[in-house]
């Protein structure tokens, strides 16, 4: 990213936390369910010490219940067995580290305080407390198993003893942030798809056993960040009636294995579409920042000359930098603006800025590792043109947030995505969405290429158990 | 009304008829979709008299039905379609109806072409068609049709087809059809060498069953070390063919200067003809079926020691009495697997059974029809995992750790499903198994904790 990304960052974090900063690869999954429980349900020392347990050379275990019976820890072989083994098991992403990480959560108190997720994952637990109020709840149930009936748990609850979460990690807080209010119809329906998804992920377990319910909720958690970075700058910035996601963007996403043909007219559309969103993000942190610099308040002691640096300061102070960091943030954001548009907050200083902190190219290579970290964008980089695709793993997480028990018809399912996600899979009920995609040279071409993939994605729900085919044809989608 | 009756001399009348009231009869519904939405759940209702009722539906019609009227007996007809297709089976209750999944049936393991090809109204109507040939006795498709009449013949078709439908989905009987249908009418009698004979067609025709036989078995392969000599020279009655009772080759070409095509064509019938076994194991040898032939013959243990295998990558030498729910915790798509399984428990095989999908379901005479679908099934839980002929594949195949290979991860995918369902159900918690694999070397190490929650216990198990 660009050398005043972080800082340009700050300016727009106030009203749309759901921007990339500038190592928009750092946040993982495991990241980002850390920090979404630290902000809900709250972190302790525990997770840390288990992080220490897990990387440091000669640890000391006094402060583990275990050690009263862990005479075998006194053998260095065996306890670097054991530790290699903790790392194996509740760290298999590599994302525990000897200082600090986020380990796979399998109790609320294994839980860090790691800004590795750049805040996503207390933004997420804000976006769920203010759409859907009480899931802390939910997630402590979760996170604090009363019946132990699998043996990673009870490692797991080995290792936290007892221990209770002593604090909230918090982002600073801003009353702008647009999932407390969304300020458009886009925002909303986007706020409550989300979150609705999360919620079921919380609530509804499946029969699945307790790593796999947290794993899924990790996979899918995850996933609705990335959406929610394509989708929130276009649809806070759009006041219209909207009934489905993809009228922000319709996200052309391919219904068979990933990464498909890159010859291929559909592989083709869905990379289209990816850069397609991307400009949407380019224009909706536009939109974003001329707002912010026009409700910006400028101390009245301000000198006219002062005017600019002050109210990058003041928008700064919103997302709580201040001092000679603001100072230093505003001197970087200003010199990287050249003499022809200088003229402040006008629409060609705001495009400056937000080309030369969130190039498109830049972005796409940000948001393209995220996706790619639970198999909805491919392929990895260097190996051809992003497009989105659902590995068979996230495809599981899918249908565990969206598909209520008994089943879903398959039709309202490939609906659903594009409602909630803006994926469009195939018409699903649609018949006249293939006039409105933009991604191939005539109507009839589109029906037939989304009828295509639609029934590529259908064969691929069956194969992978995921939807049941009668022989009438009539498919469901299920969960079972 | 209509005057069809029974073989036990019952009326049948359709759902929508009126008979006579004073008469016994059957209600038929033949085709549940026909009848309007509004009135389907009344085609079960039993009017006076009647004494049976039987519906032909299919499946999402009736999954409808059952769950808008959850109590009746529509509902149950699909709980017992279900754990037929999952391959279980129930004891007979008078008061559920009786359910025969048409789709669910495997044509190929009942033999229904050989039974296909005994049918004397096949045999009239290619003895009957037309072609080239100035007289039937020097017809080839005619004169080869004739070889079917032998039992053993007809069993080698159905070997052939059983092999080739251990890859790839389940054969339908609508493809069996189109593959008797060229049999008997496909080809060219003027072509050199003739193209309409039975056996040609099995291997170079024109049906799907044909094209997908062909994807993996190469006739040209299937070699025949003592018979092949005598075949080239023209000694159409050596010993050394072997040929079933009254059966004898159709020659072609000319002895010495035979083209290979003529030569395949030879092969081709001579490998329907010969009573020779080790045409079987050849057939079996190009097929590697010893996984198959494991789930086929319900050898769990070798179902369970492939399995484990694949999970920990072969390099750990696997059990075959006692099944690891090996998983990971990651979420993370990366380039390589993790390299580190932990298990959600174990279950002992004597656990696990294997079975087939059913076809008919609650038979008062306990009848039983294999479906095509095998499973690896947990008897407690009911817990199934589908033995699909790609996964099977897979699994002898060995785990690849890249996610690249994407067949793996949807394989791991089902498995792991299974294995949830499983450690879902024995819910132990007191012992963690762990799986290193070093993917460089592919060796691994295996270790054992015991563990307890309540008195805060990890104590490694020594091997």
């Amino acid at each position: 990213m660009g050398s005043i990304t972080q800082d340009v960052r700050f300016l727009l974090l106030p009203t749309n936390p759901f921007v990339t900063g500038s190592n928009a690869g750092r946040p993982a999954p495991a990241h980002v369910l850390n920090g979404f429980a630290a902000a809900d349900v709250g972190y302790g020392d525990r997770g840390s010490e288990i992080v220490a347990l897990m990387r440091q050379e000669g640890v000391d275990l006094s402060g583990f219940g275990f050690s009263a019976n862990a005479r075998w820890a006194s053998d260095p072989k065996t306890l670097r067995n054991f530790q290699a083994d903790l790392v194996g098991v509740f760290s298999p992403d590599g994302r525990v580290f000897p200082t600090r990480g986020s380990p796979a959560i399998l109790h609320q108190s294994m839980t860090t305080l790691d800004a590795s997720d750049d805040g996503f994952g207390p933004h997420l637990a804000g976006l769920m407390e203010a759409a859907t109020p009480g899931t802390k709840d939910q997630l402590r149930a979760l996170l604090t198993p009363i019946e132990i009936t699998d043996p990673l748990t009870a490692m797991a609850k080995i290792l936290v003893e007892d221990t209770v979460p002593q604090q909230r990690r918090s982002v600073p807080e801003s009353k702008r942030y647009w999932y407390l209010s969304p300020p458009t119809k886009p925002s909303a329906l986007l706020r409550e798809s989300i979150a609705n998804f999360i919620l079921a992920l919380l609530e509804n377990h499946f029969g699945d056993p307790r790593p796999a319910q947290i794993q899924h909720l990790s996979r899918g958690l995850y996933f609705a960040l990335v959406v929610t970075c394509l989708h929130s700058p276009v649809a806070i910035n759009i006041d219209s009636e909207i009934h489905s996601v993809h009228e922000l963007t319709p996200l052309v996403t391919l219904g068979g294995l990933p990464p498909g043909d890159k010859d291929h007219p559909l592989t083709r559309a869905s990379g289209a579409s990816f850069r397609r969103a991307i400009q949407g993000v380019v224009s909706g942190l536009e939109l974003t920042l001329v707002a912010a610099v026009e409700a910006a308040e400028i101390p009245s002691t301000t000198p006219k000359a002062g005017e600019p640096s002050a109210k990058l300061i003041s928008l700064l102070a919103d997302a709580g930098i201040t001092g000679t960091r603001a100072q230093n943030s505003a001197s970087r954001i200003t010199d990287a603006v050249t003499t022809s548009s200088r003229r402040f907050g006008t629409k060609k200083w705001v495009s400056e800025v937000i080309s030369a902190s969130h190039p498109e190219d830049d972005l796409a290579t940000g948001l393209r590792s995220m996706g790619r970290k639970v198999g909805f964008i491919s392929p990895d980089r260097g190996m051809g043109f992003a497009r989105f695709g659902l590995e068979t793993p996230l495809l599981g997480t899918i249908v565990r947030g969206l598909v209520p028990s008994g089943g879903v018809e398959f039709e309202s399912f490939v609906d659903s995505l594009r409602r909630r996600f803006g994926l469009v899979l195939g018409p699903g009920g649609d018949d006249q969405l293939a006039g409105d995609l933009p991604y191939w040279q005539s109507a009839g071409t589109a029906r037939e290429m989304l009828r295509t993939n639609q029934e590529s994605f259908r064969r691929r729900l069956i194969r992978s158990g995921l939807a049941r085919e009668y022989s009438d044809g009539y498919t469901e989608v299920t969960h079972d | 009304m209509t005057s069809r009756v029974t073989a036990e001399g019952l009326e049948i009348q359709r759902w929508d008829e009126e008979g006579d009231p004073d008469t016994d009869f059957v209600r038929i519904v033949p085709d549940l979709t026909q009848v309007s939405r509004t009135k389907r759940h009344l085609c079960l209702e039993r009017p006076a008299h009647c004494k049976s009722v039987v519906v032909a539906a299919n499946e999402g019609p009736l999954v409808q039905l059952a769950k808008s009227h959850p109590d009746s007996e529509f509902n149950a007809a699909i709980e017992l379609l279900h754990a037929g297709q999952r391959g279980e089976r129930r004891d007979f209750d008078s008061d559920l109806p009786t359910v025969i999944d048409v789709g669910g049936f495997d044509p190929i393991e009942a033999g229904v072409t050989g039974r296909l090809l005994a049918l004397p109204i096949l045999s009239e109507m290619v003895n009957s068609s037309e072609c080239s040939c100035d007289a039937p006795a020097v017809c080839p498709r005619k004169r080869t049709w004739a070889q079917l009449a032998s039992e053993s013949v007809r069993e080698r078709v159905d070997e052939v087809l059983r092999t080739a439908a251990s890859r790839g989905h389940a054969v339908l009987l609508r493809e069996l059809w189109d593959l008797v249908a060229d049999m008997a009418t496909g080809g060219s009698c003027a072509d050199s060498p003739p193209s309409s004979p039975w056996f040609y067609r099995i291997f170079y025709g024109d049906s799907r069953l044909t094209r997908r036989l062909r994807s993996s078995l190469d006739p040209d392969l299937l070699v025949f070390p003592r018979a092949e000599a005598r075949l080239w020279y023209g000694d159409w009655f050596a010993p050394e063919l072997n040929l079933a009772t009254g059966l004898s080759l159709l020659p072609t070409g000319t002895v010495g200067t035979m083209t290979s095509d003529e030569f395949s064509w030879l092969r081709a019938q001579l490998f329907f003809l010969t009573e020779d076994s080790s045409v079987g194991e050849l057939l079996r040898d190009q097929y590697d079926l010893l996984l198959l032939d494991a789930v086929e013959q319900g050898r769990t243990v070798e179902v369970v020691h492939a399995l484990n295998s694949y999970m920990t990558y072969g390099s750990l030498r696997p059990s075959g009495t006692t099944l690891y729910l090996w998983t990971d915790l990651g979420v993370e798509r990366r380039t390589d697997r993790p390299r580190v399984q932990a298990s959600l428990g174990t279950v002992r095989d004597s656990t696990l059974r294997l079975g087939y999908s059913q076809a008919v379901l609650n038979h008062p005479d306990d009848m039983e029809a294999r479906g095509s679908r095998r499973y690896l099934i947990h008897v407690d839980s009911g817990t199934s995992f589908e033995l699909t002929a790609e996964a099977i594949a897979l699994i002898r195949s060995g785990r690849s750790y890249r996610t690249a290979d994407r067949a793996h991860t949807d394989l791991e995918w089902s498995i792991g499903q299974f294995y949830s369902g499983v450690g879902s159900h024995i819910r132990t918690s007191d012992r963690l198994e762990v799986a290193h694999i070093d993917f460089e070397s592919m060796s691994g190490e295996h270790r054992v904790y015991n563990v307890s929650a309540s008195s805060l216990l990890i104590e490694p198990v020594e091997d």
